[in-house]
């Protein structure tokens, strides 16, 4: 497993980019989902997943939908308008993020 | 292909007693929780774990701890603490307290952007300038702001009728949807501190009675969107509570 603490400034942009391609999850969907996609490697805690929701929902970027699943309640969360924006330039922000660590971790040096 | 397990009512109710036991007193928290709970429950005991196990593990997964103690001088005891539910609902009060501080914010915008509050706001000014300002008329003047003040109380009536109705089940949208309304108390507080008396008074009469006019104002506008606020959040949490009683 690979060093978490990497991942925990990612953890609300990595739920954006859920939601936006999966319409509408709820929290254990979350963890599950992201377990399965990365095989293991990252592991989002319950302690950590759920305040970044909870904040993103503050926000306005997350909306949320109650139903009925087998003798309980279920909270899903969805982009809302905004939330949709808002993946799309916290996207570009980790890409960018990425293309630099990539710079810095494995530069490749030029004659120019 | 073999039938997945599911958890019966009876097993859930544990988990929501289990629950309250650790002090998650909001229903409308607890939801969330014992949804998450009951799914991780069921797939441990899908991979050949028992639900006592699988309870022990998700009770982990959310910070809190099983810790070994020695019971006075018998036996040892395992004693399950709820650190992690206490953190999970620390969070959880901060975040609800901006989305109310957010959604009360968006009601303001809205209440000085429509033409009809905007109306009503200048018609309120008008009325207030004529009985404060113009006249001496202390019959008026009390009757305006006893009409102003009790206008303003509506949003109280839902957590009375709550009251009344003897509901114990506590709601944390609820109880801070009225918390940033409570908050403008406070500028009647500042009129009685402010009233204008001998002769070290900090502001005189005329300033005073600016002051006040301006008071009674903007409480009226914290009160008048705080209702809208309360009133759709009293709504959308009632039909939701209705829902979760009829399980």
């Amino acid at each position: 497993m690979g060093n978490q603490k990497l991942y925990k400034g990612s953890l609300q942009t990595i739920i954006l980019k859920l939601l936006a391609q999966n319409d509408k999850m709820y929290g254990y969907e979350i963890t599950q989902k992201v377990k399965e996609l990365t095989k293991g490697e990252l592991k989002i805690t319950e302690g950590a997943l759920y305040p970044a929701l909870h904040k993103l929902e503050a926000d306005g970027l997350l909306d949320v939908e109650v139903a009925k699943v087998d003798n309980r309640l279920r909270k899903y969360y969805k982009l809302t308008e905004n939330g949709t924006k808002e993946t799309v330039s916290r996207l570009a922000e980790m890409e960018e993020f990425l293309r630099t660590m990539q710079t810095l971790v494995n530069p490749k040096f030029s004659l120019e | 292909m073999k039938k997945k397990i599911k958890l019966t009512k009876e097993q859930i109710t544990y988990i929501d007693d289990y629950l309250k036991h650790h002090k998650v007193k909001y229903w409308d928290v607890r939801i969330e929780l014992l949804d998450h709970i009951v799914s991780d429950v069921e797939d441990r005991m899908n991979k050949k774990m028992s639900f006592d196990d699988a309870l022990i593990e998700a009770h982990k997964s959310f910070g809190n701890s099983m810790k070994m103690f020695w019971n006075s001088g018998i036996e040892y005891s395992i004693f399950a603490n709820g650190h992690g539910y206490k953190d999970f609902l620390i969070e959880k009060r901060k975040q609800i307290n901006r989305k109310y501080r957010k959604l009360l914010n968006e009601e303001l915008k809205n209440f000085f952007t429509s033409i009809n509050t905007l109306f009503l706001f200048f018609f309120l000014a008008l009325i207030l300038y004529f009985t404060i300002i113009f006249n001496d008329n202390k019959v008026l003047q009390i009757t305006v702001l006893v009409g102003v003040f009790l206008y303003s109380m509506r949003v109280y009536l839902f957590p009375l009728r709550h009251w009344i109705q003897k509901k114990k089940e506590k709601s944390i949208n609820l109880e801070f949807a009225v918390n940033y309304i409570l908050l403008s108390m406070l500028l009647l507080n500042f009129l009685s501190l402010l009233k204008p008396e001998g002769d070290s008074s900090l502001l005189n009469l005329q300033q005073y009675h600016w002051f006040f006019l301006v008071s009674v104002l903007f409480f009226f506008v914290i009160n008048y969107c705080g209702y809208v606020v309360y009133k759709r959040t009293y709504k959308y949490y009632s039909n939701l509570y209705n829902k979760l009683e009829n399980i």
